[in-house]
């Protein structure tokens, strides 16, 4: 039996970017199995749009952009699913109390230093990471999508089929208040 | 003048979307006397800017495609 172009331009597809499109997906959907799907898929739909790439942006960068989609209408599926957002309106808030009832802080934040030093760090992207898994997927969700994958509100909210943007702007406030304390506590209090 | 509490939502807010003259006002105002909220807004952008680079510096932390999905994923790339 021959091999096909696509056949084989796919296996290199997937020796040579292989990490780096796991990578991408999952750092955006924190869960190993969802993520080797969507390479897959995003591999699969590359040798039938082979067409398509003619070289004018590398392998890799094309392949992301094909990730970027699978990325989407995973999100998109996962939100109806599990109706993202009614899960949100009776979501505990269980998150750091940080104000008092006059809404002042409770405590003092810490100072972050210089953060730049951090971002080299693998142990610092370590954190970050585990401060994401520890996220309510109802938060982590916009989340990625708005800060990650640099998605406007609008977009999000399409995406996810949230009801308004005062929504929107609650959740991803909550989000990064979570992402705040577990980076002070876990990783500048330390480093 | 508004409360911490709403000054921080702000400072979110202020990421996503252009703030009325009202807010973006207020929340001005309220940094200007409160250090904790300058921090926290500090943070916030400190946060934006990870983000912005984590496939960039981040992906260091991340582990590869295991290699039994490697391989069930060439099998199935050769069924095309």
């Amino acid at each position: 039996m021959g091999r096909g172009v696509g056949e084989l331009d796919a296996t290199t597809w997937l020796e040579e970017h292989g990490d780096a499109l796991f990578r991408y997906a999952i750092t955006r959907v924190r869960d190993s199995s969802v993520a080797e799907d969507l390479v897959q898929e995003t591999l699969l739909s590359a040798m039938t749009a082979v067409d398509s790439f003619q070289g004018a942006s590398s392998a890799r960068t094309w392949l992301i952009g094909i990730l970027r989609h699978k990325l989407l209408d995973y999100f998109r599926r996962t939100a109806k699913e599990q109706a993202l957002e009614q899960d949100w309106a009776n979501f505990p808030d269980g998150g750091p109390q940080e104000f008092d009832e006059q809404g002042r802080w409770q405590a003092a934040l810490g100072e972050w230093g210089s953060p730049e030093k951090s971002l080299v760090k693998a142990e610092f992207w370590k954190v970050f990471n585990r401060c994401m898994d520890a996220l309510p997927e109802q938060l982590r969700t916009p989340f990625a999508l708005r800060e990650l994958e640099g998605l406007d509100t609008g977009a999000v909210i399409r995406t996810l089929d949230i009801s308004s943007k005062n929504n929107l702007w609650v959740m991803l406030s909550r989000a990064r208040q979570r992402i705040r304390s577990c980076l002070q506590s876990q990783w500048f209090e330390e480093n | 003048m508004i409360s911490c509490k709403e000054a921080a939502e702000l400072a979110s807010q202020s990421q996503d979307r252009r703030l009325s003259l009202t807010k973006r006002f207020a929340l001005r105002f309220h940094t200007l006397h409160c250090k904790l909220c300058t921090q926290y807004a500090q943070q916030l952008r400190i946060i934006r800017g990870a983000c912005e680079r984590i496939d960039e510096v981040g992906s260091q932390a991340c582990p590869q495609l295991p290699d039994d999905a490697r391989e069930r994923i060439r099998q199935r790339l050769k069924q095309g």
